[in-house]
């Protein structure tokens, strides 16, 4: 490839001249006349049976038009509740409860009306009858044998070393060589247990949707998603619909990090929709996007570790539980993931999903590895410290790299970990001392992208321009990073190329943007798209130039014969011919669902200070280094690593749910603190291009490998700092001053 | 949001008529930065919700020389903050009105408003304790005037009746010889509520000798509270770090905390002897630098 002129450009992000002006549209400004507001009835309780359910008075209220409950959702699944109840244990209430309520906030009943103020009042009208149950919402009491049963139905029948409670869902284990022997050539052994807690995605924008029925039956859903498809997926097996009586419409999106990435309230809103014969909005407030959407689940993790003098890791054995909350998650966990970094010769971990009374957790930025990450990467430090070494050389010494294979035995391919590990230490965050008062804390993190599947359409206009047409959502700058990849190909200028986010009716098929793929799988779709493309256009111009297509030269949106510039024919004049029928339309279509196995791998370095006497830990200097593969655009890319960082510096110190008897004490941004620019030094962004041969370019997946490391980075350097080890999250500064105190220091 | 009539007086006469009126209880709105919130939540449904920020005495905000500030009641915190004599008289009040909130929230929101909220943490209230201010009362019996401290009658409660409003905060000048400072001590640098706050107000004599002490506490009693004993062992002796070490501590046990989700009794106790010893220390080297 010549050196390219638009990919691994700054270019500016197409969507951002709106989104800072206010005028990008939103879920929530999607206002369709006629429509319905609409408000949700929410469990009180953190468990409890519904023994009886009535609506009628809320039916009969002023303005009301329909009210759901979950004996609706029930029906549109052709089910009885006894059938229910038989047959489909497992069906997940979390849309709507219909036997009973497993969480304080899980939504009960669901009511439509002329207006926002209607629906409130209609709230206060349903006459719930709770017989209330025992609640659980820690996982380490919730595990134990004779703890409140959340789904007794459920119950799997586990084999775990301990006894155990019905509310484990599920038990896996990993295993790799000889434990014990491990541990016995180790010079030091290890072992600690780590606590995270439940933390929210933390979007700026709450869930929205409104729907609306055709006369036919057709039905439009407008919705803030990470993926269209997956919704009308979602829309289609909750509520029996056929995709072909589905379209949904993404709208642009105000994060979403995983929370967006499946439906939530959507099959609601279409069902309230279809029962009022009037289109339906529902937006959710921030307490309910709280209390009752998927935030990321809490872990303790036990870890053992043994390694030799010289800092060579022989063995690890782990436990590793997982708070699913209310429902068995579908994500299996996975503490491994962080321990691939290195060449662990003997494994053995155990994991162990639990049920509690809690949300039922989603998916959040790099899922469940941050919290694995905090475990092994503290570790690594405490192995540094006990052995005198340089955390990052015990790194180097262990890292994984190029044709070691992975835990799983798949050998891993070109890699850039050490690269960014050396990256780190010629920066001067790690060769300088820092200053007084202040300490470092290094933590490393790898993330590998699945490639799921992507399509797209480009045409050319008949004026030569280009439009490109994708089903993937964006919500990192998709649209430009696709439109550059045109612009590259084809020699353009950025404004030559539109490109839309197309809606399930108009777009190919695309799983939800997520995942650190995107780029990768609906780059790779765009770039075939564009290989097609060309192929026509040459195609065509050699046909009219007389030659064959292997003499032609492009340059400039002009094809010519190889010697002959002079005589050229240009895209538009190729392109133009499709108007009245004078020639054909010149589209392409691109489409990938396998790429090769490519992680990413994240240094960070956290550099902080600690009032002793408060507590209070103040962030000085960060550097987040990463290995990116090649940066499509640079800006962008720096965007992702910083703003993962800061989630993850908050999930550090400052962010976390607070139960107390079942109930969310900090359903707020108030008290719900995530961090702000106020509190954070600029993160340095440091970007590694360790080319991978399947990214488009030679990009690996960049937004997920970020939020990794930023736990234990921060935590790593609060123990220096303090000279005890902070086990638990977050440390806040009254955690960190009981640190203190516990050891007569404060 | 429940539905609810808006008036917008012009006068402070007006303002009364319409909270006489009132039956079931009007809410005043200045910045609104607690009042929306509290709207939309639905955690109040007044029938009716008055603007108070076109009467012009609520804006007023005027040093008179010698005496003191007027600091009308729906003065936004960011003019208390451009006001140029604020920085030079009443220092302790600017550390408390530019630590509240944010920036955002600082353009809208009132002193008079974060008094009248009557949070136990109130940023500004510390402050106003140790300058001594008076709250200026309009209700259908004319006027009144009372100490900053009897304003305060427990969490979200104040000294207002139902027809009353908050006219404005009057804060006499302080001795020029006086050293203050505020702390407070907050989990995020901007956007929190303190779990503790604390200012100190020292008129220093000869010597280092302290003639004249306030100490002032937030978040740590059921209303903003001074702390006596503390005051009692800084007057009339002279300022060392034992002396300062013994009124942090005094304060400490005169605080009563609860545990809440911001902080727990134990902790917020403590702090209170940090935050006081150094608010103290600070005063002191304040006095000591030339």
């Amino acid at each position: 490839m010549s050196k390219p002129k638009v990919v691994g450009q700054r270019v500016p992000r197409v969507d951002v001249p709106d989104k800072v002006t206010g005028r990008a549209i939103f879920a929530a400004d999607v206002a369709i006349s006629n429509a319905l507001a609409s408000a949700v009835l929410r469990s009180p309780h953190a468990h409890a049976k519904i023994r009886r359910l009535d609506v009628s008075r809320a039916r009969t209220a002023e303005g009301v038009a329909a009210v759901i409950t979950g004996q609706d959702l029930l029906q549109a699944q052709g089910l009885t509740m006894e059938e229910a109840r038989r047959l489909r244990p497992a069906l997940r209430q979390h849309y709507l409860a219909w036997d009973k309520v497993i969480y304080a906030g899980q939504a009960v009943a669901v009511v439509a009306a002329t207006t926002q103020e209607a629906a409130q009042k209609a709230l206060g009208l349903i006459q719930v009858d709770y017989e209330l149950l025992p609640s659980v919402t820690d996982v380490e009491t919730a595990m134990k044998p004779g703890a409140p049963a959340l789904h007794p139905n459920l119950a799997v029948r586990i084999s775990a070393k301990v006894e155990v409670s019905d509310n484990v869902v599920m038990r896996t284990e990993i295993r790799k060589g000889d434990v014990a022997a491990g541990f016995a050539q180790a010079d030091i052994v290890l072992e600690e247990t780590f606590r995270t807690q439940m933390v929210h995605q933390g979007y700026m924008e709450p869930h929205a949707v409104t729907a609306s029925v055709a006369a036919d039956g057709k039905i439009t859903v407008w919705t803030t998603t990470q993926g269209s498809f997956s919704i009308r997926q979602g829309i289609s097996q909750t509520l029996n619909i056929p995709d072909s009586q589905l379209r949904v419409i993404p709208t642009e999106v105000g994060g979403g990090f995983g929370a967006k990435a499946f439906t939530l309230i959507e099959p609601l809103c279409v069902l309230l929709a279809q029962k009022a014969g009037r289109p339906v909005k529902m937006v959710m407030s921030r307490e309910e996007e709280f209390i009752a959407a998927t935030p990321a689940p809490p872990v303790v993790y036990r870890l053992k570790m043994g390694a030799t003098r010289d800092g060579r890791i022989t063995a690890a054995e782990g436990t590793a539980i997982f708070d699913a909350g209310a429902f068995a998650g579908e994500m299996a966990p996975s503490a491994m993931d962080s321990l691939a970094l290195y060449k662990v010769p003997n494994l053995s971990l155990e994991h162990f999903q639990v049920v509690t009374n809690k949300p039922p957790v989603g998916a959040y930025r790099a899922p469940n590895h941050p919290q694995g990450a905090f475990a092994s990467e503290s570790m690594l430090d405490m192995i540094a410290q006990s052995l005198s070494l340089d955390p990052l050389e015990l790194r180097l010494r262990n890292a994984v790299q190029d044709g070691d294979a992975t835990p799983d035995g798949v050998p891993l391919g070109r890699i850039g970990f050490k690269e960014t590990l050396q990256r780190i230490r010629e920066h001067p965050i790690w060769r300088e001392k820092p200053k007084a008062g202040r300490s470092r804390g290094l933590a490393c993190g790898v993330w590998t992208p699945a490639a799921l599947t992507s399509t797209a359409q480009l045409q050319v206009t008949p004026d030569g321009s280009f439009a490109l047409t994708m089903g993937s959502v964006d919500i990192t700058g998709v649209r430009t990073t696709m439109a550059q990849i045109v612009a590259e190909e084809f020699g353009l200028d950025m404004k030559e190329v539109a490109v839309t986010t197309g809606d399930t009716d108009t777009a190919g098929y695309a799983d939800v943007s997520g995942g650190s793929r995107t780029t990768r799988t609906t780059g790779t779709a765009v770039l075939r798209a564009c290989q097609d493309v060309k192929a026509q256009l040459r195609e065509r111009a050699a046909a009219q130039l007389r030659v064959s297509i292997e003499d032609l030269e492009y340059g400039d949106k002009k094809f010519w014969a190889n010697g002959s510039p002079k005589t050229s024919v240009s895209i538009e004049a190729i392109a133009g011919k499709a108007v009245f029928g004078r020639g054909d339309v010149i589209v392409g279509h691109g489409q990938c669902s396998r790429l090769g196995r490519e992680p990413a791998y994240a240094v960070h370095v956290a550099e902080i200070s600690v009032d002793r006497e408060t507590g209070q830990v103040q962030v000085e200097r960060y550097v987040a280094a990463q290995d990116v593969g090649f940066a499509l655009n640079p800006t962008l890319v720096e965007g992702q690593l910083q703003g993962s960082a800061v989630q993850g510096i908050g999930w550090a110190l400052s962010e976390g749910y607070v139960y107390r008897n079942g109930i969310l004490q900090n359903p707020n941004f108030l008290d719900y603190r995530m961090l702000t620019a106020a509190d954070l030094p600029p993160i340095e962004p440091v970007l590694v291009e360790v080319a991978a041969p399947d990214g488009p370019y030679g990009a690996r997946g960049v937004g997920e490998p970020p939020i990794i490391p930023p736990l234990a980075a921060v935590a790593n350097a609060v123990s220096r700092a303090i000279g005890i080890r902070i086990t638990s999250l977050p440390m806040t500064s009254e955690a960190v001053w009981r640190a203190l105190k516990a050891r007569g220091q404060a | 949001m429940n539905p609810f009539e808006y008036r917008r007086p012009k006068t402070l006469r007006e303002t009364l008529r319409l909270l006489a009126a009132a039956k079931d209880g009007a809410k005043l709105l200045a910045g609104g930065t607690d009042l929306l919130i509290q709207l939309k939540e639905r955690r109040t449904l007044p029938s009716l919700v008055v603007d108070i920020k076109a009467i012009p005495e609520l804006q007023r905000l005027e040093h008179v020389s010698q005496r003191g500030l007027h600091l009308g009641a729906a003065v936004s915190l960011n003019r208390v903050l451009d006001y140029p004599l604020l920085a030079q008289h009443f220092p302790i009040l600017a550390q408390a009105c530019v630590q509240l909130g944010s920036l955002q929230i600082r353009s809208r929101a009132s002193v008079g408003g974060n008094l009248c909220n009557a949070s136990p943490a109130a940023s500004t209230a510390p402050s106003l304790l140790c300058l001594k201010a008076q709250a200026v009362i309009a209700g259908p019996g004319g006027r009144r005037r009372i100490l900053l401290e009897d304003f305060f009658q427990g969490p979200n409660q104040t000294a207002l009746g139902k027809d009353e409003l908050l006219v404005e905060v009057f804060v006499p000048t302080p001795s020029p010889s006086s050293r203050g400072c505020y702390l407070q001590l907050t989990q995020r640098q901007e956007m929190d509520i303190p779990m503790v706050n604390v200012a100190c107000l020292l008129t220093l004599g000869r010597g280092g000798r302290c003639q004249q002490a306030r100490v002032a506490l937030g978040a740590v009693a059921p209303t903003p509270i001074r702390a006596r004993r503390a005051e009692a062992l800084l007057e009339g002796h002279a300022l060392n770090s034992q002396a300062i070490q013994e009124a942090a501590e005094a304060a400490a046990k005169e605080s009563s905390p609860i545990d809440d989700v911001r902080a727990s009794a134990e902790y917020r106790r403590e702090m209170v002897k940090v935050l006081t010893r150094r608010a103290l220390q600070s005063c002191l080297e304040e006095a000591a630098s030339p």
